[in-house]
């Protein structure tokens, strides 16, 4: 009797601790909502942003926003600052880098073009680029160690550009039938996201692959963009299913984070995500027309 | 006394009824009432022939129409066990999906092997109206309403739920080395066979597909093939028209090194002059499976599923979903009165969750949900309080 009733109080509290725990999406979550990056007034209500650049010498976030056509500044601490319009000339301005001679760097998807702005003389110059007799379509954007490098829409590509803009040297999986869809530059290293293999590549900054990371497939729908802490871990944005997933240095699933829908700490169509230099995390979440900026609990 | 003698002996009359079903002799029961004629037929189901018709129906009482002791699947998977869990992998039949087995399967008795409720190609086609069956040439499975020489059935990996990938299937009755002799001169490994073929029939001899490609017709391979490998550029230097459509925030520009424009577009044979790969929906849904499956999984979803077009920017948009348009817009094209008399919606109501404007898809989603009208959330409550707040 005594047993049974040992038994039953320890299934009690088992089942109760069970009870406690917090929900399995966000179970293991270290991040907390910290700002919006939002401009002021509200007639200036962002519509469609797809990418966010950050200064670090600067101190700013610059986002871009396709649907008015501009680049809306904000401080680090999220204060927003002011649009800047390139006076009209911007079409369908889709990702953007600022160059150590302080020149502004943008994809314009309305023109398919790599369009460079001189801030001082208000030049603005678009530029088609070309690899082997084909006409790039530009798609995200990078700039680290004076280089630009481009992703090419059409072949999946990474192309790195001298500067005249002609392809220097190309990053690509022999192996795939796909390209990547997003990437980043880290320690001269080039880190990109094959979307139909759920794989992580690893160029050396010549163009050789060094190594690849298979990532957990059940746990991804659409991964759209991704990007890597300082523990090596993956956070990969997953634009249909509203969710960010991190996966440990060999691609384990560890868990995941943030939900489908427009609430806070809801993502509807999200497109980029990328950490800060200040260790926060940032996601362009461009059917809800903001950028959500977490940071580690 | 009395009383009880009586009850004792209606009790007992009871289970003898039970225990004779049971052990298969309830015929002279059941069909004392039962015309027992209506039961015959070539194929009978096992437990009719076994006369345990108590497997199915209680001979008393049931919650289920015509005594059943359970619903439709459930009484069928309570037999057919390994079904109830292999009809779920993979693409899954409509009718399947919904539960549905007696809209294929006769309970009792049939003509037709597998207890079909009519002859399979007339059963097929009961639902399918769509698919022509005039051909001056036909595929010979087909011209001879063998559907499943092809199809699954009920379930399968593949899309339109044929029994192996496409390719497959075909070399299965068409010989590699008859394939090989009939593309002679073919530069590589002969597959795809959909892309030129069309599997049911055409008006062209070899099922060739009915519209070409101009340089494909004018046997001007050239024009595509000069440099080798093809590439989605190859097609836009002649229709440059489309590369505008290309230029958005969001395309059909897929990353790859695969020709995208190939994905949807056959570059030979079609069956219209878009030279789409099967039907609009087909060549959508051979990448966006996940979009269907979503779609019928849910209890409320959008009739105009497979006219893709309607809503969405085949090539490219500038909206998320490369939506043709807003979430206002598209909507309009069809329920034109929304809008005027429903919640305020449009650029001077903002979604305060978002500071966006409030637009159809702020509150439903067109793909399908479980909630009545494709609300996201319940209309009763939990959907306006995520913005009326108490």
């Amino acid at each position: 009797m005594k047993k049974q009733i040992e038994y039953s109080i320890g299934a009690m509290l088992a089942a109760i601790a069970i009870l406690l725990q917090p929900s399995a999406a966000n179970a293991q979550s270290q991040w907390k909502w910290a700002f919006n990056l939002a401009p002021k007034p509200v007639e200036l209500t962002m519509k469609s942003p797809t990418a966010l650049f950050v200064d670090e010498g600067r101190g700013r976030y610059y986002v871009v926003e396709s649907k008015n056509n501009m680049l809306l500044s904000f401080e680090k601490t999220g204060e927003y600052l002011q649009p800047f319009t390139a006076e009209g000339k911007l079409l369908a301005p889709f990702d953007m880098v600022r160059d150590k001679q302080g020149f502004i760097w943008i994809v314009e998807k309305g023109r398919n073009t790599l369009t460079k702005i001189s801030l001082k003389t208000k030049e603005v110059t678009p530029n088609t680029i070309e690899f082997k007799g084909k006409t790039v379509f530009p798609d995200r954007l990078e700039y680290a160690g004076n280089t630009l490098y481009l992703l090419d829409r059409a072949s999946g590509t990474i192309l790195a550009l001298d500067n005249n803009l002609t392809v220097d040297r190309s990053f690509d999986c022999k192996d795939c039938v796909e390209g990547f869809v997003d990437f980043k530059v880290k320690d001269r290293k080039v880190i990109a996201l094959n979307q139909e293999q759920r794989r992580i590549y690893t160029f050396t900054d010549d163009g050789e692959e060094e190594s690849t990371i298979d990532l957990d497939q059940e746990n991804l729908g659409f991964p759209r963009s991704f990007d890597r802490d300082t523990s090596g871990s993956y956070y990969i944005l997953d634009r249909h299913r509203g969710t960010v997933s991190v996966f440990n240095r060999n691609g384990k699933f560890s868990y995941s984070f943030l939900t489908h829908g427009q609430a806070q700490d809801q993502m509807y169509y999200p497109i980029e995500l990328r950490f800060d230099p200040w260790g926060r995390l940032c996601i362009v979440d461009q059917g809800n027309a903001r950028v959500q900026v977490y940071s580690r609990q | 006394m009395k009383k009880n003698r009586l009850f004792i002996s209606a009790f007992l009359s009871v289970i003898a009824v039970l225990i004779t079903c049971k052990y298969g002799e309830c015929e002279s029961t059941c069909f004392t009432c039962h015309e027992k004629a209506a039961f015959e037929g070539p194929v009978i189901h096992r437990p009719l022939f076994a006369d345990q018709c108590n497997a199915c129906h209680n001979p008393h009482v049931a919650k289920h129409k015509g005594l059943l002791q359970k619903q439709q699947p459930e009484i069928c998977f309570s037999c057919h066990t390994d079904e109830s869990t292999s009809f779920t992998s993979g693409i899954v039949h409509k009718p399947v999906s919904e539960g549905k087995c007696l809209s294929c399967h006769s309970p009792h008795t049939s003509n037709t092997k597998g207890l079909l409720i009519k002859k399979a190609t007339d059963l097929c086609f009961s639902c399918h109206e769509s698919i022509s069956t005039e051909y001056k040439y036909s595929h010979q499975p087909f011209k001879k309403g063998d559907c499943s020489a092809c199809h699954e059935p009920h379930n399968s990996e593949n899309m339109l739920l044929l029994k192996n990938e496409s390719d497959d299937l075909c070399v299965k009755c068409h010989t590699k080395s008859s394939v090989k002799s009939a593309h002679r001169n073919f530069p590589s490994e002969v597959r795809n066979c959909l892309s030129c073929h069309h599997p049911h029939g055409s008006s062209r001899k070899a099922l060739v597909r009915n519209e070409l490609h101009q340089p494909y017709e004018d046997k001007e391979c050239d024009t595509c093939h000069a440099e080798g490998k093809i590439s989605s550029q190859t097609c836009l230097e002649c229709h440059e028209e489309i590369t505008e459509q290309f230029q958005k925030t969001h395309s059909h520009m897929l990353y790859g090194r695969q020709n995208s424009c190939a994905i949807c577009h056959s570059p030979h044979a079609g069956n219209t002059t878009k030279l789409l790969r099967g039907n609009l929906a087909g060549a959508c849904r051979s990448c966006h499976e996940y979009t269907f499956q979503r779609h019928t999984e849910k209890l409320y979803t959008h009739n105009q599923v497979g006219e893709c077009h309607k809503c969405h920017a085949l090539h490219g948009a500038d909206s998320p979903a490369m939506l043709a348009g807003d979430g206002n817009t598209i909507c309009e094209q069809c329920h034109a009165t929304q809008g005027q008399f429903t919640h305020p919606i449009g650029d001077k109501v903002l979604d305060p969750r978002t500071k966006m404007p409030m637009s159809c898809v702020t509150c439903h989603d067109p793909k399908g949900t479980d909630y009545k009208y494709q609300l996201k959330l319940s209309g009763q409550k939990a959907l306006c309080v995520q913005c009326h707040h108490y």
